[in-house]
């Protein structure tokens, strides 16, 4: 089902916090452990998930293999690089590669910035598509692949609704054509009738174009939709890490059992059944 | 289970209206529901729908300049609307109380969680500081605040996310209201600490025998908690029934779309996901006739013209009632439910329950700016 080397090989991740006190002089009184050993690997072309509760270190893990964040220790491959410590151009190289979507549609986007220039910022940073004309005609192309009407160039986003704010992002993300896609929770600001609209187009975005994704969320619900395969986290940890089917059905982890057993809904079916 | 001969709450044709420079926002469009003792209703839409307004109007938040507000809201014999000020201060947190939807803007960052809890029960109830901090201690402790005595002291910005919220709910509870409003207790929250809240807002209801308005876009939530549900679309009522009859048989297209909207965790992994097309209306220039047709894959030509009527059901008389506001002939929607249901696609259902092919719009359609 996969190629044999995985896409992102992350090893013995960990990253702390300091908490210290003082301005000047700073002293240690311990450190958060957001992060404390995480390993796993994230095959080409698969959907992998990330679930846990707040502040159980899932974001912390998405900003480390994107190298937003330094990690304290541990090593992440990309496409068989180490790029752990790569710095300046190379990384910037790098990051081309691999992009995110943020939660928050409504915070993620410059709203004094066009939809068309926030979509080219991409192309303006690594210096593509120079010329104007071809600018504009790439992000109109992006526009109509996350299905927005190109037409909209010109608009600000507060003229969009949250669902099209995503897409937007999407639209952004895409633009380098990247190999990987980390939204970290894209869809938890979203209503319910519209999230299904922004899941829709992730997969077929994934399918269509080869992407590997890895898609971090709180809701066991839209994991369980989305995903081949699952990691849960709990206290910077990876709990268990097995099959869609396979953690759904029979989960391992007394924590991921708890965590299934507190979906509302769940109960639902069963009494839609009965009624 | 109850009374039904006289409600809690009576909510008959309220109408919600605010001036903008852009025109009038019909943020409610003539709603009625009913809500008695130690019942749940569950109220269901997405945002801009109107349920918050048809909430926070209920405790008289929305009066201000340039909003127009008309029907009755009667609750134990009195009309809410044509109260003053000053009467309705004496009801609202004493007898009926709101859980808000953000708990971090709801508490006030500089004060200790405590002394907002303790103001609560002093406004309403002439005790001194210490009984009202005992009986604030007694709350904490109630909503499940580990070491209470000690946590009262605390600012809002050293509780969690759901700790907050049980502040919150400790804070409603102050006065053990008659009717509690909850306008997305859960929404920001993790699924464990969700259920927790909800099985705690469920056992408060069977101790104190509250009644309870639980207002979401998440209709897993009100599964779990309410005997009954409207759902809400631009500003009406489109739907309402007893939960277990809505879930079983939904009759209107827009709770189908709600419905199928959601991946669930139990049965099979469906390929796609329905969402529903489009985003919702626009409140101040809401589309003809049925205001759900440009988003409604059933929608024949004359559902633009014609507004329908929230109507009951046939079949055997329920109770509460299972009303429906919508054009398609009831046969026609069982078996197209029944058709979604097997799997099928809405253009399927469509031709298989010998309906013409809707002009339904796909993709979002312009947002209004």
């Amino acid at each position: 089902m996969s190629s044999p080397e995985p896409l992102v090989e992350v090893r013995d991740l960990v990253k702390h916090f300091p908490l210290t006190r003082g301005i000047v002089l700073k002293r240690k009184l311990g450190a958060v452990k957001a992060v404390d050993g995480v390993s796993f690997e994230v095959l080409r072309g698969e959907t992998l998930g990330i679930v846990g509760e707040t502040g159980c270190g899932k974001s912390t893990t998405a900003r480390l293999m994107m190298r937003l964040l330094e990690p304290t220790a541990g090593t992440v491959h990309f496409d068989g690089q180490d790029i752990t410590h790569t710095k300046g151009s190379r990384l910037k190289a790098t990051r081309r590669e691999m992009q995110m979507i943020f939660q928050d549609p409504y915070s993620s986007l410059n709203p004094r910035k066009t939809v068309g220039s926030i979509v080219a910022e991409p192309f303006a940073i690594h210096g593509l598509h120079r010329d104007r004309a071809e600018r504009r005609q790439k992000v109109r192309e992006l526009m109509d692949t996350v299905g927005l009407n190109p037409e909209h160039y010109n608009r600000y986003p507060h003229e969009f609704s949250g669902g099209q704010r995503q897409r937007i992002g999407v639209a952004r993300a895409l633009a380098l054509g990247p190999k990987l896609l980390i939204a970290d929770e894209p869809v938890s600001a979203l209503d319910v009738s519209i999230q299904a609209q922004v899941l829709n187009l992730l997969r077929e975005l994934q399918r269509g174009m080869g992407l590997t994704l890895v898609l971090i969320s709180h809701d066991l619900s839209v994991v369980r939709h989305m995903c081949d395969r699952v990691a849960v986290m709990h206290a910077g940890k990876i709990v268990e890490l097995a099959d869609n089917e396979a953690l759904y059905s029979s989960p391992g982890h007394p924590y991921t059992k708890e965590l299934l057993a507190a979906v509302p809904g769940a109960r639902r079916d069963r009494r839609t059944i009965h009624g | 289970m109850s009374s039904i001969a006289e409600p809690l709450l009576r909510v008959e044709d309220l109408h919600v209206e605010f001036q903008t420079e852009d025109g009038v926002v019909k943020a409610v469009d003539g709603i009625d529901y009913e809500v008695g003792k130690g019942r749940t209703l569950g109220i269901v839409g997405e945002s801009g729908s109107g349920k918050t307004v048809a909430a926070l109007t209920t405790l008289g938040l929305t009066r201000a300049q340039g909003t127009r507000i008309s029907g009755r809201i009667v609750f134990e014999g009195r009309d809410l609307l044509s109260l003053p000020e000053v009467e309705l201060r004496r009801i609202r947190g004493n007898e009926i109380a709101m859980v808000f939807q953000d708990s971090l803007s709801a508490l006030h960052p500089l004060y200790r969680v405590g002394a907002q809890i303790v103001e609560a029960v002093r406004a309403h109830q002439d005790v001194s500081k210490a009984q009202a901090k005992a009986r604030t201690i007694e709350l904490l402790g109630l909503v499940g605040i580990p070491d209470p005595g000690r946590r009262v002291d605390d600012y809002p910005h050293e509780f969690s996310g759901g700790m907050r919220q049980r502040a919150m709910i400790a804070m409603a509870l102050a006065n053990e209201p008659k009717l509690l409003i909850a306008d997305e207790p859960t929404t920001a929250l993790d699924v464990t600490v969700q259920a927790q809240i909800l099985a705690l807002l469920e056992r408060l209801r069977g101790e104190l025998g509250m009644g309870i308005v639980i207002v979401t876009h998440d209709l897993g939530v009100v599964a779990e908690m309410a005997d009954e549900i409207a759902v809400m679309y631009a500003g009406r009522i489109v739907e309402t029934a007893a939960t277990e009859a809505l879930l079983a048989g939904p009759e209107h297209p827009y709770t189908w779309g709600l419905l199928r909207s959601i991946p669930t965790l139990e049965g099979p992994r469906v390929e796609q996901l329905a969402p529903i097309p489009g985003g919702p209306p626009s409140l101040i220039d809401p589309p003809s006739g049925c205001h759900f047709h440009p988003r409604c894959a059933y929608a024949q030509p004359e559902h633009a013209r014609i507004d329908p009527e929230l109507r009951t059901i046939p079949g055997p008389p329920a109770q509460p009632a299972h009303r429906v506001a919508c054009l398609l002939e009831a046969d026609v929607r069982r078996r197209l439910w029944s058709e979604l249901q097997a799997g099928r696609e809405p253009a399927q259902a469509l031709t298989a329950a010998g309906l013409p092919r809707a002009q339904a719009t796909d993709g979002p359609p312009e947002s209004h700016a």
